[in-house]
């Protein structure tokens, strides 16, 4: 493929051969070149490797939902240490255990105390 | 012919892994490293026609876009085009500072002596074209290797010497006029039959 006018080889031929042929990267360039990356990497994203007890933390919900976790134990604790009362009785009642006639009651009790409503009709219609 | 990412999926690909690296990612640097450094290499020894001089460059500019990167905005320039931008400035600066030693300062080429017989042809032809290339004027040079050998579009070329699209196509021109001078009677040297 020739100029056939000024005997001058064909320039696209040159461009396709030096397209297919690229000046080879020196042995060595990549790896610097990595390495000032990992230089100028900004010092606040730097990832940490996270411990155990960090994930675990962030498994949970972070600090809201530990926290939550704590006052639900505590106030589970509590109710064990001082039921409201007729809360025993209820729990009776609920798992079948107490006499006819203190279900009343303690449906009552645990009504007036606010814990729960509509269950004292409940079991005037069983 | 393999199917290869568009151009569009290309930049999109290196901007990501840009702002990967800025938010700590090591990984995304060295991918990334590896998609542009070869290129930028090339354009600058292909400019430069000194392989010291050009991994210099390729490095230098990658630290700048490294230290760029927290600051970079997507969608407002290509990674890429940016990066061959800073080459291109960088291959200027040493050219011009070539050209302001004194003549008699430098030393007289080495002969090379004759060709081996056992030459490749490729390499004596792309070092046929490397030699030509260094004969033309520092922005037709940076305009032929860029459109011709890089493969970039004329408005890409365009960002990166901060010129007119037009200019492109005017600097291309000449460039190619010019490495038409520089080859003339080399077509037995570098392999090509005589179709007359």
């Amino acid at each position: 493929m020739t100029d056939k006018d000024t005997n001058t080889p064909s320039l696209e031929a040159l461009f396709e051969t030096a397209r297919a042929t690229p000046p080879e990267m020196p042995e060595g360039l990549l790896a610097k070149v990595v390495a000032d990356a990992e230089r100028q990497m900004p010092a606040a994203a730097k990832r940490r490797p996270m411990s155990r007890l960090r994930r675990w933390f962030e498994t949970l919900g972070g600090g809201a939902g530990v926290g939550g976790l704590i006052t639900a134990t505590c106030v589970g604790f509590w109710i064990g240490v001082a039921p409201p009362d007729g809360l025993l009785a209820f729990g009776d009642a609920l798992a079948g255990t107490a006499a006819d006639d203190t279900i009343e009651i303690a449906t009552t009790q645990v009504y007036d105390n606010g814990w729960i409503s509509g269950l004292e009709e409940v079991f005037e219609n069983d | 012919m393999d199917a290869r990412p568009s151009d569009q999926a290309n930049r999109d690909a290196d901007a990501a892994l840009l702002a990967r690296y800025a938010a700590g990612d090591a990984a995304a640097a060295r991918l990334l490293a590896t998609r542009l450094t070869p290129r930028l290499f090339a354009h600058a020894f292909r400019v430069l026609g000194d392989d010291a001089a050009a991994q210099d460059v390729a490095q230098d500019a990658m630290l700048r876009l490294w230290k760029i990167a927290p600051e970079w905005r997507a969608g407002e320039a290509q990674v890429s085009t940016w990066a061959y931008r800073v080459v291109a400035n960088l291959c200027t600066d040493l050219l011009r500072k070539r050209q302001t030693v004194a003549l008699d300062a430098v030393d007289e080429p080495i002969d090379p002596g004759p060709r081996p017989e056992a030459m490749m042809q490729d390499a004596a032809r792309r070092d046929a074209l490397q030699a030509a290339l260094d004969t033309l004027p520092e922005r037709q040079r940076q305009a032929v290797v860029l459109r011709h050998l890089e493969g970039l579009s004329n408005g890409e070329i365009a960002q990166i010497l901060s010129v007119g699209v037009e200019a492109v196509e005017s600097l291309t021109a000449r460039g190619k006029r010019g490495l038409s001078v520089a080859l003339s009677g080399q077509q037995a040297a570098l392999g090509f039959e005589d179709d007359r």
